[in-house]
């Protein structure tokens, strides 16, 4: 347990040897923020290439088209059903009327193609987005066959290769993970390796002090917490700044305009939401604490 | 409150710092440890609390069997013991307040008990007026007074001192030795080590003599 009078003693001394040594600690936060930074940076890439691709797999539905002879009645119900199937997340309808009126905005100033057309001319559809965990290969192919054992259903797929982009799809994402993943823990240990170096400068200049401690009968513990302090310290600010200085530099990128301009439904690149920003920063702040962990236990079983 | 069973102390294969010592200590008792440089003494010391561990044998300091704590008994065994060194060890950023409080703080005494305590502790070893000052300003005697009242704040069991008046000239070291005596006076077992033969004779105290590690006389 920890004697509460001790914390105003554990806070005096992290601070104390911050406000000491100023210059190995802004050396420190410094090196902190700069690797934290390359995760906080990675970290909002791979979420935006994931969210894209995520809305790239949403657009490899399935396109079912309807016998003429069904009615927009039947029709709207059977997408109600159809909805209510756990491999589907949404279903769209689009009764003839309706495909004829979007090819008519589609084609614009060219619409006079059409003229002489009868409204009827296309097919009504129904246009099903999977369900997040189905969206693969095999998943999407057993919904074709459970579509196809419905009467008054022709199933034609949107594109050829639905499921082989699909795969690919999967497969980038799956890269994106792993890429992250690696870039994360090379930029963690990083971390930890400066902030033990730091708290080791500090120890050493502590020595005689610690050394004190002992014969006066300070445990473990209490020799260790104000570096605890310390590297939290270290590690939250930097982790703070890191931060700030992607959130500034996104917002400072063109690329945001480019990235909305190429897609039909305005995405813009997005920071990490506030509960992985929180994350990020306890995080780091318990990094610098295993750090400090790290430092102390070898400079006390060093100095025993 | 002290004692050692057939101690051997070796360091690497052949260094015998200690040899088969064995001794014993009552409370309240006061003797000194002497011979020349190399007999041993400062290992007998760092013994005694816990900064060694014996090769041979059974180490007891008031009711620890110190050679067999782990890490984490060894500081309750040293908030029973106090110790002294040639060289101070104060913290030099320190007061001589905040240095002698040291020990009471590490144990999470309340304030006001550390204030009570420091203040007895240091009128008695005469330096009350020098409270707020830092060691570095102070006399070798000065400091060596403000280490012993560091080492003596929390009424310890056992005092050991290691070559305490090595620093100091004859008269300095007659006052440190008073100090030792109150302290002795007050209960706590005092063992001093030091090379200089003429203490013990002075003081009449009891002197066990080391020669290579071995006690050559304990009388
Ligand atoms: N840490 C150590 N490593 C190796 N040898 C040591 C160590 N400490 C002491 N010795 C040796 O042990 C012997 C006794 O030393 P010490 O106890 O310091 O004697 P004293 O205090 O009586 O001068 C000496 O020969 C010394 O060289
Ligand atoms: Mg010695």
């Amino acid at each position: 347990m920890i004697n509460p009078r001790h914390i105003r003693y554990f806070i005096r001394q992290a601070i104390n040897s911050v406000v000491r040594s100023p210059l190995v600690q802004l050396v420190a936060i410094s090196t902190t923020t700069v690797s934290l930074t390359v995760m906080c940076v990675t970290l909002v890439l791979a979420s935006n290439l994931d969210n894209l691709a995520d809305r790239w797999s949403r657009g490899l539905g399935i396109i079912c088209f309807i016998a003429d002879d069904v009615p927009n009645k039947r029709l709207s119900d059977l997408a109600d059903d159809i909805s209510d199937w756990a491999e589907v997340e949404t279903t769209t309808v689009y009764t003839k009327e309706r495909a004829f009126e979007d090819l008519n905005s589609v084609l614009g100033d060219d619409r006079r193609l059409l003229v002489g057309l009868e409204k009827n001319v296309l097919p009504a559809s129904l246009e099903i987005v999977l369900a997040q965990s189905f969206r693969t290969p095999t998943a999407r192919q057993s919904l074709v066959l459970r579509l196809k054992q419905l009467s008054d259903i022709e199933i034609v797929e949107k594109v050829d290769f639905g499921s082989d982009m699909m795969s690919k799809m999967n497969r980038l994402r799956e890269y994106l993970k792993l890429g992250g993943l690696a870039i994360a823990l090379l930029v963690l240990s990083a971390v930890v390796f400066i902030i033990t170096n730091t708290v080791r400068l500090t120890l050493y200049a502590r020595k005689d002090e610690i050394e004190v401690m002992r014969l006066v009968g300070a445990n473990g513990r209490f020799i260790r917490i104000p570096f605890y302090l310390e590297g939290a310290f270290q590690g939250a600010v930097g982790a703070s700044v890191a931060l700030l200085i992607t959130r500034l530099g996104l917002s400072a990128l063109p690329m945001a305009e480019f990235v909305s301009d190429i897609q039909s439904q305005p995405p813009k690149l997005q920071f990490i939401d506030s509960g992985t920003v929180f994350l990020v920063v306890v995080g780091a702040a318990l990094i610098g604490i295993l750090a400090s962990h790290l430092a102390t236990s070898r400079f006390l079983r060093e100095n025993d | 409150m002290i004692k050692l069973f057939h101690v051997t102390k070796r360091y690497g294969r052949d260094n015998r710092a200690l040899d088969d010592v064995s001794l014993r200590l009552h409370k309240g008792e006061f003797a000194f440890v002497t011979g020349h440089s190399g007999a041993g003494k400062s290992t007998l010391m760092r013994l005694l609390f816990a900064a060694e561990k014996p090769t041979e044998g059974e180490v007891l300091v008031a009711g620890h069997n110190v050679g067999r704590l782990d890490r984490t008994s060894i500081p309750i065994l040293r908030r029973n013991i106090g110790v002294v060194f040639q060289d101070f060890k104060l913290l030099q950023q320190r007061t001589v307040f905040e240095n002698v409080a040291f020990t009471l703080e590490v144990l999470g005494r309340p304030r006001h008990e550390i204030r009570d305590r420091v203040r007895t502790i240091l009128r008695q070893v005469g330096l009350a007026h020098k409270s707020k000052s830092l060691p570095l300003r102070m006399s070798g005697g000065e400091q060596q007074r403000v280490a012993i009242a560091r080492a003596l704040v929390n009424e310890p069991m056992v005092l050991l001192a290691d070559e305490p008046t090595g620093n100091l000239d004859t008269q300095l070291s007659l006052e440190i030795m008073a100090l030792l005596e109150a302290a002795n006076a007050r209960g706590t077992t005092i063992l001093v080590a030091t090379h200089d033969l003429s203490l013990p004779e002075t003081l009449g105290k009891r002197v066990i003599t080391l020669e290579h590690g071995r006690i050559k006389s304990d009388k």
